[in-house]
């Protein structure tokens, strides 16, 4: 059996995962990060994408307030390319009266939330899509977070940083010997093969999947798994984000980011079995919809794009019954401790808006374990791509980048913008002049071109188009990559084609798209889906190429020995 | 002016009736509201290639009896066998006339192959003049017919993507032996304005293109192509109805190139939407482009007018051809948050073939599942004379035809073209059968 070494091991490749691994990288420990699908595809990648300021917790979870403004100031500083400063509104509607404005107001002085109250008028001004029927607001200092970039920048630097990132890869048992976990047990998702990775401390960084890795050890935590359903409207409607100000509730929060907004969410307790086989229901399109508009009366009129679902891995130290009273706070467990279990740490619990106060905490447990005496510098060093300042981001095509300035270059600026918007100062390894087919626009509604398909596939480790989809947006605008999934399927093909079957990643995509577009199938929403039918089936026959390749599989059957022979020469022939 | 007939909808469905109605001599006019369907599609006619849970059909119009049996509602049912043969005889004369040879099986009722941009063999009936060289039996059964199939495309052109082709091709049966390879060749693009490929759409390409590109596109394939049977191209040589370029560049290399359609806009599409809307002015058909028909007005049992919101067109009959969703001649409308979707007809809010209201009832768990799609289904429900209802209670002067009916799926049957065609040509001879019978 194939055996891997490392000083840590980090299971699971969201955004603490991600965390985790950059941060052991940067104190100098050799890492590797084991992630079963692909890099932010469980809960990191289903939520808002809120960059919260805490005001949502300041009634009900003070201490979650407190740290979330804490890492909304330190992310701002080091992953402003993840980030838009729009600040958001508390609104205060006519059924929901102002008396929790007051309770509102004094949580944020409590937990340092700047506030700063508005008139319902000087709240219409500024943020003009805000129900005008509302009777109070409150700014704070809310933002947009991008989940997969920002996922996407720590592993790049963990990567830079000497780390190695395996995804498709499951672990699939804990090594335990004499006492000590001395490292997991894995298998490569795509070929089979197990293989071991020995590591000093495995750090168990599941999140909504940490029992799992802990029954490995015989371990149990009570995790109270709730789901969230979201829809993402066509377009974006408003500038800041738009809460309700009122105890937390359904559909409370529209969050702008990149060319949408995101209605969210709901809650539902979610048993351990379900959670492979999320689907949004009709019940919760018609709540997100009906409160939704309640924030954003323009909602109605809207096109829905997509619904999906995530869970929150909340941990349950009461027995106390609704999830919504349950802490968003972090969970970290050195079963060193607390099951005489060394080698083995679980960080939990929390949300994306802590994922790097997680990693700090999750890897100053392995470090005292480790000996390094390195301490943690991810809340001052900036990721990758976040070296522009807000001024550079907004003037767009007129950023200079390591002595190449996209002013000079004849791309249309919604090229190079979207670019940079996307990867910072990183945009340079791909928007080159020289290169003409590297600017070729693949995806026209978010812009992305041929260079940063290839960038994401060589630099970022995407391998399907799912994976790019995370890294680049390609496919997330109105149309859901009606066209541009094939031609990136085509691009995919050419790019890595010894590891990559460009039709099954392609039908992946497309029935992934479809789970999300499915539930609020009405409208443009349904004339865009017959279109895309159309074009995938009736045109490309994509669906029967399926159905031709079963056919194929059953008569290869009947006969074997002549077609293998065949295919077996005709291989050699074209390797000659 | 008072029209004899009146068309809403200038698609394949539209366009048929229209060019019929005209060469019986009507005063016919064909109101569109914008692109036609017709631009993202093959360009080649389906008419039968798959009833559900029998092998792929060879002989669509053979097969019409038994799909009628399956589906007694289908569109085809109640035109029947030898008149669906019939109005698509007619329709392949029709385009001839203009210079649009479509191509025939060497037994004209038999399918033959197209094949996708996504190497996928999808049965026909009428191909784009450069696509006949497939018929029936080179991919049926072991395939024995090829030894090499080639792939080339324009450097930088991205809507045709020979990766995505190969490896479709090697899943089918018959292409299991077959060699399959690919290369690209650069172009200059002599009438491109500097612009290159990678910016292109297939039209745009074939304007860009000139006889230097041709040369070019001429010496690179005979020096690098010498024993493949087939050298599949993208469609973007002719923008115009004769084919010319294609045709000479197979002279001059004596290669068997085919081009294939490419993702939308198709060039082939296009070519075939030129020819109707050439025939049907040549026959002194009106047409009114750009213009969205929104309401019309039922007295009793009969249509007086259509509205335009700003117009109020009048005729003696009217044929509804629509479209489906895409062309907004269906729609599905939440009337608040609350309420469920409902699918409706919106010029006269005609009875639908019933399906569930609740989006998921209305569509299947997997995109591209075998059992296709119910919003495909959906459509207008005729009554036993044919004619569409409002209420329950049929309409004599108007006439449906093309996309906008229901009970059929023109995905997973193949037959879009051949309905839109018979439907269109059916529609066409009830009104004139109409008009004559006044006159007589």
């Amino acid at each position: 059996m194939r055996r891997l070494e490392a000083d840590v091991v980090i299971i699971g490749g969201g955004a603490t995962g991600a965390g985790v691994f950059r941060d052991c990288c940067l104190r100098g420990m050799r890492s590797i990060l084991v992630e079963r699908n692909d890099i932010a595809s469980g809960t990191t990648g289903r939520n808002h994408g809120l960059l919260h300021s805490g005001a949502r917790y300041v009634v009900t979870d003070s201490h979650s307030a407190a740290e979330c403004i804490r890492e909304n100031r330190t992310l701002k500083h080091i992953a402003g390319h993840c980030i838009e400063k729009t600040d958001g509104l508390f609104i205060s509607l006519p059924e929901d009266g102002l008396s929790y404005q007051q309770d509102f107001i004094n949580g944020c002085a409590r937990a340092g939330i700047p506030t700063e109250i508005l008139t319902p008028q000087q709240a219409l001004q500024l943020e003009p899509s805000v129900n005008p029927a509302l009777i109070g607001a409150v700014r704070i200092p809310d933002g947009t977070i991008d989940p997969f970039r920002i996922t996407s920048a720590n592993i790049l630097d963990a990567r830079e940083h000497g780390g190695t990132l395996l995804s498709d890869t499951k672990a699939v048992g804990l090594i335990i010997r004499m006492g000590h976990v001395q490292g997991i047990q894995c298998r490569d998702q795509r070929t089979g093969e197990l293989f071991e990775i020995r590591a000093r401390q495995v750090i168990n960084a599941t999140g909504a999947w940490c029992h799992e890795v802990m029954e490995y050890a015989d371990l149990s935590v009570d995790m109270y798994h709730s789901r969230g359903a979201l829809l993402i409207m066509g377009h974006r409607l408003n500038g800041m984000v738009i809460n309700r100000c009122r105890k937390p509730g359904d559909a409370d929060i529209l969050v702008p980011g990149d060319t949408v907004s995101v209605i969210g969410t709901t809650s539902t307790h979610v048993g351990r079995h379900e959670l492979e086989t999320l689907e949004v229901t009709d019940e919760e399109v018609r709540v997100l919809l009906e409160e939704g508009s309640k924030l954003a009366p323009e909602m109605m009129n809207a096109r829905v794009l997509r619904a999906y679902c995530g869970v929150r891995p909340l941990v349950s130290l009461s027995s106390d019954g609704s999830d919504r009273t349950i802490s968003r706070g972090l969970v970290a467990i050195d079963h060193a401790e607390s099951d005489a279990l060394p080698g083995l740490i679980t960080i939990t619990g929390g949300k994306l808006m802590t994922y790097r106060l997680m990693a700090e905490v999750a890897t100053d447990m392995a470090v005292r374990h480790l000996g390094v005496s390195e301490k943690c510098s991810t809340a001052s060093k900036p990721l990758p791509g976040a070296l522009l300042s807000d001024q550079d981001k907004s003037k767009g095509k007129n950023v200079q980048v390591g002595g190449y300035s996209l002013a000079d270059s004849s791309l249309p600026k919604t090229v190079a913008g979207s670019a940079v918007y996307r990867h910072g100062e990183r945009a340079k390894d791909f928007v080159k002049e020289d290169s003409k087919w590297c600017n070729a626009v693949v995806c026209e509604c978010e812009v992305v071109t041929r260079g940063e398909i290839l960038y994401a596939v060589d630099q970022l480790n995407a391998r399907s188009l799912s994976d790019l989809r995370r890294r680049t947006r390609v496919g997330m605008g109105p149309c859901q990559g009606e066209m541009c999934a094939c031609r990136t399927a085509g691009l995919l093909a050419e790019s890595r084609s010894d590891q990559i079957d460009a039709l099954d990643t392609l039908q992946d995509f497309i029935e992934e798209r479809w789970k999300g577009v499915r539930p609020v199938l009405w409208g443009d929403g349904l004339r865009e889906a017959e279109f895309s039918y159309w074009v995938q089936e009736g045109l490309l026959g994509l669906g029967s190429l399926r159905q031709q390749a079963t056919c194929a599989a059953n008569a290869v059957d009947t006969t074997a020995d002549h077609t293998t022979a065949d295919h077996t020469a005709q291989d050699e022939e074209r390797t000659a | 002016m008072i029209h004899e007939c009146l068309i809403v909808g200038g698609g394949l469905a539209g366009l048929t009736a229209g060019i019929r109605c005209a060469e019986a001599g009507l005063k016919v006019a064909v109101v569109s509201g914008g692109e036609s369907a017709l631009t993202f599609a093959s360009g080649s006619i389906d008419v039968l290639g798959s009833i559900p849970g029998q092998p792929v059909v060879r002989r669509p119009f053979d097969a019409i009896d038994c799909l009628a049996e399956l589906s007694p509602g289908h569109p085809y049912a109640k035109i029947g066998r030898e008149k669906v043969f019939q109005s698509l005889g007619w329709f392949h004369g029709q385009m001839a006339e203009v210079g649009l040879e479509l191509g025939l099986a060497s037994d004209c009722r038999e399918n033959q192959w197209r094949i996708t941009a996504a190497g996928s063999l999808r049965p026909t009936w009428l191909s784009q003049p450069a696509t006949k060289a497939m018929p029936w039996e080179c991919f049926h059964g072991d395939g024995a017919c090829l030894q090499k199939v080639v792939f080339v495309n324009i450097t930088g052109f991205l809507d045709f993507m020979p990766e995505l082709a190969m490896c479709g091709l090697k899943q089918h049966p018959s292409f299991r032996s077959v060699a399959v390879e690919h290369f690209n060749i650069n172009l200059p693009l002599e009438h491109g304005h500097g612009a290159t490929a990678d910016t292109m759409r297939a039209p745009q390409l074939a304007s860009a293109m000139g006889d230097r590109d041709m040369d070019i596109l001429a010496r690179v394939l005979s020096e690098r192509v010498q024993d493949a049977e087939l050298v599949v191209m993208p469609a973007c040589f002719d923008p115009d109805l004769g084919c010319n370029r294609l045709q000479k560049l197979r002279q001059r290399t004596g290669l068997n190139i085919i081009d294939i359609a490419t993702l939308p806009p198709s060039v082939h599409g296009l070519r075939l939407h030129k020819a109707l809307r050439n025939r049907f002015r040549a026959l002194g058909g009106f047409l009114i482009p750009g213009t969205e028909v929104r309401h019309g007005t039922v007295d009793g049992d009969r249509v007086m007018s259509v509205s335009t919101g700003e117009d109020l067109l009048s005729a003696d009959h009217f044929i509804l051809a629509s479209g489906s969703f895409f062309s907004k001649g269906l729609q599905s409308v939440k009337e608040s948050m609350s309420d469920p979707c409902s699918v409706q007809e919106p010029v006269f809010n005609l009875d639908l073939h019933s399906w569930a209201d609740q989006p998921k009832d209305f569509s299947s768990h997997q995109f591209l599942a075998p059992e296709g799609q119910n919003f495909v289904r959906s459509g207008v429900a005729l009554n036993q004379s044919g004619q569409p209802m409002v209420a329950g209670k049929g309409l004599h002067n108007l006439h449906v035809s093309g996309a906008v009916l229901g009970g059929y799926d023109p995905v997973q049957e193949c037959s879009g073209g051949g309905v839109a065609i018979s439907t269109g040509w059916q529609a066409a001879e009830n009104v004139i059968c109409q008009v004559k019978g006044q006159q007589v």
